[in-house]
């Protein structure tokens, strides 16, 4: 064998969605696009999977904490929704 | 002056005239205080994330204005004595902002929170330089990002909806 028994991962290259679209504003009035960053539990997603920037990644959290207090996102999530 | 916007949800069983009423109190309170009304947006009754005082539904309206904090306090307390709101949140947009510059910025243009926070405030101006910046964006691994994400973010457009 040419190359030795080694872990080979696919790397995908996670590209900050507000970096690369300067045009999409991080808004708590915005529950729709904000729902694409929580989980099912209604928990934020981390920057290591969504793969947002550390700086967009703060104003993702502090808007979505936003909305989880006027109501427009919840504190926690349902299980069969 | 400072801006601020004011979320505030009211019961939607209340009548549309006492509903009424809670506005021209608001807007006693703008006149007393000294502040100016820029915007008065009813969202209308939407879906709540989550129950509040037995609640499903809510009547969503949203001020936006400016003034000092002696008025943000005074709304603020109107809001806590009155049962038919049940949930209000403040937030301050920007200090120390022209009253006039806003008000020519939102009556050409569709009246947007956004778009008068990029008219008249020095952060807002940083931010249209940073937005400026040539970005390439990786149109493959863009998109791959977004099922990731999309995949655990099941439940959509459920709150959304409007009656």
């Amino acid at each position: 064998m040419a190359y030795p028994q080694k872990k080979r991962f696919f790397h995908r290259r996670k590209v900050c969605r507000f970096c690369a679209d300067s045009t999409l504003k991080i808004n708590y009035k915005d529950s729709g696009m904000l729902k694409y960053f929580i989980t099912e539990r209604a928990k934020i997603i981390p920057r290591r999977i969504s793969g947002t920037c550390a700086k967009h990644q703060r104003e993702l959290a502090r808007e979505i904490k936003r909305a989880r207090t006027i109501a427009l996102l919840p504190f926690v999530g349902t299980y069969d929704v | 002056m400072n801006h601020y916007e004011t979320i505030f949800i009211v019961d939607p069983d209340t009548a549309d005239d006492e509903r009424g009423l809670i506005i021209d109190k608001i807007n006693s309170t703008f006149s007393q205080k000294d502040g100016t009304l820029l915007l008065l947006d009813n969202w209308g009754v939407r879906r709540l994330a989550y129950e509040i005082k037995k609640k499903k539904q809510g009547r969503f309206i949203r001020l936006d204005y400016c003034g000092n904090g002696n008025l943000v306090d005074e709304l603020e307390r109107n809001f806590r004595l009155d049962h038919r709101v049940l949930k209000f949140m403040t937030i301050q947009i920007d200090k120390d902002v022209d009253v006039e510059a806003l008000k020519a910025a939102m009556t050409p243009e569709e009246p947007e929170a956004g778009a008068a926070e990029t008219a008249a405030t020095p952060e807002a101006a940083e931010e249209t330089v940073s937005a400026d910046q040539p970005t390439a964006p990786e149109a493959s691994a863009d998109s791959e990002t977004e099922t990731a994400a999309g995949d655990i973010a099941q439940p959509a457009s459920d709150t959304e909806e409007q009656s």
